[in-house]
């Protein structure tokens, strides 16, 4: 309570770059902060650097919905997941920064049979694990959220949902300032508005990392750049299976509380849930062409907006204020791509599609662990780069495609 | 409080409009806008803040800030300064705990100011962890401004108009009317939008107004969207004249908020257009002559004005409003109070240049004159007047300067940042603007920072002692104004797909459910066994009209679809039939089907519902790359299908050709394809086995769907559905592609290991394949049947160990079977004929066994027949 | 060799076809007609080769695409256009069409530009092809699947336009 009388800097100024740090971070977003946080807190290594190139959780960090959950599809994501929303539910604690994680639950509405089938699989998988999630009627539809137009009148009657209670939604920056600053107590070096230029390799090693501030010596180098993250792997003259592509999101006028839960309609496309300023935090699929540009379109902003619609039509008259997109870096089976790399001291977290955010604590804890031990752990060894050489990929296709 | 007849005056005082405001009646005349009738008729506060429930008046009078909110008729979060009034409108303040004059919650603002700093919430009620969610039940209920009204079920009526133009101006200002009208000289197609009343009804020659309208910004390919109430017009213009004018900013000081403070072009719109005399004693704080204008404009008006300060040239250090009960009762300049109703303040005019940003404009700061200016316009637009700069000067917005002890200085109105806020949040670290604007939430409200980004960003620079355009500006995003949903949804139409034969299905009664793109019978009855049985005793009829068909034709026709399929055609005869699976560059099952051979360069192909468009699209993208002489055309809406299927079809087929010799045993073989008459309707018919019976699809002209099908029913056939498809063709372990496999499923591991010709030179997915040969196995595609009378999920897990070891892709209840059946992803080392495993039912494990082959007839035997 | 008859509705027999749009079009207003069943061939080649007979409309969509509208029997200009070495496959049954009557009526429903037609592209989200006949008349094809759901959305814009002032 005294910390709200008391004025006190989240984290130094950033001073200068040294000649050399043991591990240098590209990406100032929830991952790199998170696996700097995790190096320092939980292995000691504290002469860490993170290299963003404009603001901290200026990109995917500060431009996605807020979702988090565990009710992925294959046993390795949801394993992965699992872990992810329990280190999410401690971390306001842990890192002493109320991250305002609202789990009120979360519905992935199916409207055919077929989203029926995808939602017991992922029912099934999850309760194996002993991730809350179960397929319910429209009868107890209606109790989590009676405004949901439950009638057949909708173009896509609502048949069923996947329930996951442990689901929620979280403030954004808050979880990145939250690692931001715990990091840089610790004392890992934040330096925003650094770009990374170029990475010199020597052999199967990067040795430095050139940056628009100057260039710096890097003892191990992590990637953390999401939708930059192909153009980041292309400076050490690696080839990433990863397409870039843009999401829209959006948010209406604040109103008072109406919906608790987060509703997904995978068919038609769209997340919904609202926010605890009021406002609706409404997300779209991916545009279907590859850009790295930021703009989207608004024939997507007029297809979200209907498809809400569908499901809520007593909002027809709340008014989208701001929109905005994202990057996404998409893999082939939707799975991320984390771990090591065919260069030794290079590590990688991307491809993660749209659903990177919700898997910022454990891409740190896990990478902080590959990172000090050299060892990559068993729980993302599933998603290693190799696996598309070795072609045993995890198909996350059913599950992730349209659902956050 | 009216005056007598203005000029310009928009109000129609014969015309008396009555409604209701917090219950009680109020009225105003035609022309008025629910705003100023309610400050004609003496209402001075319109809404409480969005944090410390300050009560607050009109300010902008324009529709840009907050600050006249209110729900008009159930519809939350309306600006009444610019609703037009219509009799009979149920007006609601919002967000008020108790009465607009009497909140409850103001008592925030008394108390609140320490204890919930910016980002205070970040800080608190983080333990005990329990407690959180009752925090956060308080911390939701406190937000928020209108209500949605639960009971209003939408659907109202929204159309959407794709518009061309030559010029579309944006902007109804002197600038923008000149330039349509110059424009209109040149030839038609010109079009001018315009928020405001004035325009509407406007003549200009040869230019179209539409006014009030709203265009909501520049998206891609200089699409514009024009809000017009009820439609949206998607213009595309080949030139875009932009002249949005320019935004009066407000003066930063102790009390700014307070009701009684405006913005000079508020008082303007009150006094000139609704002929209000808006208080009885003004102060005016000017930076450009329009307000030093409306200094005379208010002592026309009979206001008293004891002082003007052109802050020009009188600059200030101090200015403070006070208040009582929280309007405005005196001026604070430089320590000298001037007691006065009203204080109508500016900082001058910046630029509205938000749509030129969103078109890719560059921004810049012009230190002199203290605004943000577009620059490099992109091609296809042009800007004029105000927006460019013109006329458009600020003074520094902020006039509080050591105040520690006095009343709020608010940065945003809409948010309820203050002065205090932002330098704590830039003494924390937020130290960039966009990470200040989003700790402080500053520009992130209803006005969308129209009213506030100038100010933060001066503030944010004088603070961190950079220059403005160093700080530089947040993104300009759409939409510029909020817009609807409704009105961005459009009419309510969702496209389904339904085949000519689909209302027959409804008149009989039939479940419909979406399947894919198509709306198809799920089954006829309650009871999908009654189907499955007809079919295996008598006769079914199902409609595949949703069957993904495909003419391949030419020269290199084979060639073609030897390169495509793992499969070869090259061998087989016109006149029959082949299953084919396709499979990706990555040797991935994408759709499966049947291949018919009409003639030696014409192959006729089958594919998954879903698949049609995909399938196609795939075809002809590889027959571009490799430049093959084929055509592909796809002919599934073409195209109606049914599988007539059961012991009875040959015998029912043959009543309906003109010769049954041609359906005989010998004549037509399982796996030949023939072209017959049934029914005085050309078919093509194959002979195929999906659903394990002796059957016969049909594929003939989509027209005759009807007649076709009512003539096979009249032959005793039962309709069946989807449901009972799924149970017979489970019975024959017959996969379905995208459901008992995935995108990563492959061939072998499918169980197809003898479909692909790996001697073929190439062929899509080759060197896939191959390696999946080579590799080690992780999975394979079985059947079993359970041990006990319970069906699983389709979905459920087989466990191994406690752990997920495989996955049920299908399960039903077969009576044929007399078992429970279905299908399968194990372990390779646990696929043996009769290997136990076991499937997670509910909440225990249930045992299963493999089963390979089919579950019905394994010989085939029936659908040989 | 297949005379590929099972694509013509011309060759079924007398009163064994109808139309995908007669429920959605029941007691339409005038300016909606139904053109459903009116005879048109899809062709495949070198579309320079053929030739328009009386009262047919040849549309091209590309040099090897394009569309034969035909008042005649499909089926025997199939075999014209196959005589004069282009693939022609008979569309009549594939496609839902509709006069419409009104410049504004299509521009709620297309973003196509109607000085530019004839045209390939979405109307009421639907692909279709849209044609222009003399003044504000214009025919729209799009697929028969469709059809009843874009009628739907035709009557729907008519009946805007009829409350809009």
């Amino acid at each position: 309570m005294k910390d709200i009388f008391r004025v006190r800097r989240m984290w130094r100024q950033p001073g200068e770059l040294k000649r050399r740090y043991d591990v240098v971070i590209v990406g100032g977003g929830s991952h790199g902060l998170a696996t700097a946080y995790y190096l320092a807190k939980r292995h000691g290594i504290t002469d860490v650097c993170i290299l963003e190139k404009s603001y901290i959780g200026s990109g995917a960090s500060g431009r996605n919905t807020t979702i988090i959950r565990a009710n992925y599809r294959t046993p390795e994501g949801a394993a992965f997941y699992r872990e992810s929303v329990a280190l999410y539910e401690r971390l306001s604690a842990e890192l002493d920064f109320n991250l305002m994680f609202s789990q009120h639950g979360h519905l992935t509405l199916a409207h055919s049979d077929r989203g029926m089938v995808v939602s017991q699989e992922r029912a099934e998988v999850n309760k194996l694990l002993g991730i809350k999630s179960e397929v319910i009627g429209p009868a107890r539809i209606r109790e989590l959220c009676p405004q949901l137009d439950l009638s057949d009148r909708p173009a896509y009657p609502i048949m069923g949902a996947l329930y996951h209670p442990p689901g929620g939604i979280i403030r954004h920056d808050a979880v990145v300032w939250g690692f931001a600053r715990a990091a840089d107590r610790l004392g890992v070096e934040i330096h925003p508005y650094t770009e990374v230029t170029g990475l010199e390799r020597d052999g199967d090693r990067i040795t430095a990392v050139e940056t628009t501030r100057g260039r710096v010596e890097a003892g191990q180098v992590v990637s953390a750049t999401a939708g930059w993250s192909s153009l980041v792997a292309g400076l050490a003259g690696m080839r990433l299976p990863i397409t870039t592509h843009i999401l829209q999101a959006f948010v209406t006028e604040p109103v008072k509380p109406f919906l608790d839960v987060v509703i997904v309609s995978g068919q038609l496309h769209v997340y919904v849930s609202q926010t605890d300023r009021g406002e609706f935090l409404i997300g779209a699929e991916i545009e279907p062409y590859t850009t790295y540009k930021g703009t989207g379109t608004l024939s997507f902003l007029e297809y979200s907006a209907r498809h809400v619609l569908e499901l809520f039509p007593q909002l027809e008259r709340v008014k989208v204020l701001r929109t905005w997109t994202g990057l996404c870096d998409l893999s082939p089976d939707y799975s991320p791509i984390l771990g090591k790399t065919e260069i030794d001291n290079f590590h990688l977290s991307a491809g993660w599609g749209t659903y990177g955010f919700k898997a910022a604590p454990i891409v740190g804890v896990t990478l902080a662990e590959l990172v000090a031990t050299g060892k990559t752990p068993e729980l993302i060894a599933p998603f290693a780069l190799e696996r598309f050489h070795t072609d045993t990929l995890v198909s996350e296709l059913a599950a992730a495609a349209v659902s956050h | 409080m009216r005056l007598g007849p203005q000029p310009r005056e928009l109000i129609d005082r014969s015309q008396r409009v009555l409604f209701t405001f917090d219950g009680r009646a109020a009225g105003g005349y035609t022309g008025d806008t629910i705003g100023s009738a309610l400050y004609a008729s003496g209402q001075r506060v319109f809404s409480r803040s969005f944090k410390y429930h300050r009560p607050r008046g009109l300010l902008c009078c324009s529709g840009h800030c907050p600050n006249c909110l209110m729900t008009v008729d159930s519809v939350p979060n309306v600006r009444v300064c610019v609703e037009p009034i219509r009799a009979g409108a149920v007006v609601e303040p919002q967000n008020v705990w108790g009465s607009l004059d009497r909140d409850a919650l103001a008592v925030t603002d008394k108390i609140g100011g320490p204890f919930t700093p910016v980002g205070f919430y970040y800080r608190t009620m983080i333990r005990p962890r329990f407690m959180w969610p009752l925090y956060e039940k308080v911390l939701r209920n406190l937000a928020g401004l209108g209500k949605v009204d639960e009971r209003h079920h939408g659907h109202s009526r929204y159309d959407v108009e794709h518009r061309r133009a030559r010029v579309l101006v944006v902007g109804g200002g002197q600038s923008g009317r000149a330039a349509a009208l110059a424009a209109a000289t040149r030839g038609p197609g010109v079009v001018l939008v315009d928020e405001g009343m004035r325009l509407r009804g406007a003549e200009l020659e040869g230019v179209e107004v539409l006014a009030p309208a709203r265009a909501l910004g520049i998206w891609e390919g200089g699409l514009v969207p024009v809000d017009a109430g009820g439609v949206l017009y998607r213009f595309r213009a080949e030139r875009i004249v932009v002249a949005t004018g320019a935004l009066e900013q407000p003066l930063v000081f102790p009390g700014n908020d307070l009701v009684g403070v405006m913005l000079p072009d508020g008082v303007r719109r009150l006094i000139r257009d609704f002929a209000i005399r808006p208080a009885s004693r003004a102060v005016v704080l000017a930076s450009d002559d329009d307000a030093l204008e409306v200094a005379d404009e208010l002592r026309e008006a009979g206001v008293a004005v004891p002082r003007v300060v052109d802050l020009r040239t009188a600059p200030l250090g101090r200015i403070e409003a006070k208040g009582r009960r929280g309007r405005v009762s005196a001026a604070v300049l430089d320590g000298r109070a001037v007691e006065c109703d009203l204080v109508v303040a500016s900082a001058g005019r910046q630029p509205s240049y938000s749509l030129l940003a969103q078109a890719g404009a560059r921004v810049e700061y012009e230190p002199s004159r203290g605004i943000f200016v577009p620059a490099e316009l992109p091609a296809g637009f042009e800007a004029l007047g105000a927006v460019t700069g013109e006329g458009c000067a600020t003074v520094h917005p902020l006039r509080s300067s050591g105040a520690r002890n006095g009343d709020k200085s608010f940065v945003c109105v809409c948010e309820d940042v203050t002065t205090k806020d932002v330098d704590r949040a830039i003494a924390e670290g937020f130290d960039s603007i966009e990470l200040s604007k989003r700790y402080t939430t500053v520009t992130m409200g209803p006005c969308q920072g129209k009213l506030c980004q100038l100010a933060s960003i001066r503030l944010y620079a004088r603070t961190t002692g950079v220059s403005e355009a160093t700080v530089g500006t947040t993104t300009a995003r759409p939409p510029w104004a909020p817009v609807e949903l409704g009105l961005l949804a459009g009419p309510h139409h969702e496209p389904a797909r339904r085949s000519s034969i689909h209302f027959r299905h409804e008149e009989a009664g039939a479940t419909i459910q979406w399947a894919g793109p198509w709306k198809r019978p799920y089954a006829y009855g309650e009871h999908p066994e009654d189907e499955v049985r007809a079919v295996h005793e008598s006769l079914g009829v199902i409609d595949v009209s949703t069957l993904g068909k495909i003419l391949v034709e030419g020269p290199q026709a084979v060639e073609l679809l030897e390169r495509l399929y793992p499969n070869r055609f090259g061998d087989m005869k016109p006149g029959r039939i082949r299953y084919g699976v396709i499979t990706s560059d990555g040797g991935r099952i994408m759709d499966d089907g049947t291949i018919a051979r009409l003639a030696d360069d014409l192959f006729y192909v089958t594919t998954t519902s879903t698949g049609a468009d995909a399938v196609t699209a795939w075809f002809e993208w590889w027959n571009a790359v490799w430049g093959y002489d084929a055509e592909i055309v796809n002919v599934t809406g073409a195209l109606a299908a049914v599988n007539l299927a059961g012991p009875r079809a040959r015998e029912a087929l043959s009543r309906l050709v003109d010769d049954p010799d041609d359906v005989a045993g010998d004549a037509f073989r399982y796996l030949d394809a023939k072209e017959l008459d049934v029914a005085g309707v050309p078919c093509l018919a194959l002979r195929i086995g999906f659903v394990g019976e002796l059957g016969y699809e049909l594929h003939f002209a989509s027209p005759a769907g009807e007649h076709l099908w009512d003539r096979l029913v009249a032959e005793g056939a039962w309709p069946f559905g989807l449901e009972p498809q799924r149970v017979l063709r489970l019975e024959k372990a017959h996969i379905i592609v995208g459901q008992d496999t995935d995108s990563e499923s492959n061939l072998l591991s499918a169980g197809m290991s003898w479909l692909p010709k790996l001697e073929k030179d190439d062929f899509v997915g080759k060197l896939a394949v191959e390696h999946v040969a080579r590799r080690e196995e992780v999975e394979r595609l079985v059947g079993f049947t359970m041990e006990e009378d319970v069906v699983p999920a389709e979905g459920a897990q087989v466990v191994i160990e406690g752990r997920p070891g495989g996955r049920v892709t299908s399960a039903r209840r077969s009576e044929a079977v007399g078992a429970v059946i279905g299908l399968a992803w194990l372990p390779p080392e646990r696929c043996e004929d009769g290997t136990r495993f076991e499937i997670r039912v509910d909440r225990r494990t249930v045992g299963a066994r493999v089963r390979h082959g089919a579950f019905y007839d394994a010989s085939g035997a029936r659908m040989r027949a | 060799m297949t005379e590929l008859r099972f694509l013509s509705p011309s060759q079924c027999a007398e009163g064994s076809t109808a139309s995908p749009l007669r429920r959605a079009l029941d007691g339409a207003p005038e300016q909606v007609r139904d053109l459903s069943l009116q005879g048109v061939l899809e062709l495949r080649g070198d579309i320079a080769r053929v030739e328009a007979g009386e009262g047919e409309e040849l549309v091209r969509l590309s040099p090897r695409r394009g569309f034969l509208f035909t008042p005649g029997d499909p089926f025997e200009a199939v075999a014209r256009v196959r005589a004069a070495g282009v693939l022609a496959y008979d569309s009549t049954g594939a496609l839902a069409g509709l006069a419409l009557e009104g410049e504004q009526l299509m521009r709620r429903l297309t973003d196509l530009e109607l000085t530019k037609l004839p045209a390939a592209g979405p109307f009421a989200r639907v692909s279709a092809l849209v044609l222009r006949d003399e003044g504000e008349r214009f025919r729209v094809y799009v697929p028969q699947e469709l059809g009843h759901d874009v009628a739907l959305a035709v009557l729907d814009a008519l009946a805007g336009l009829e409350l809009a002032p």
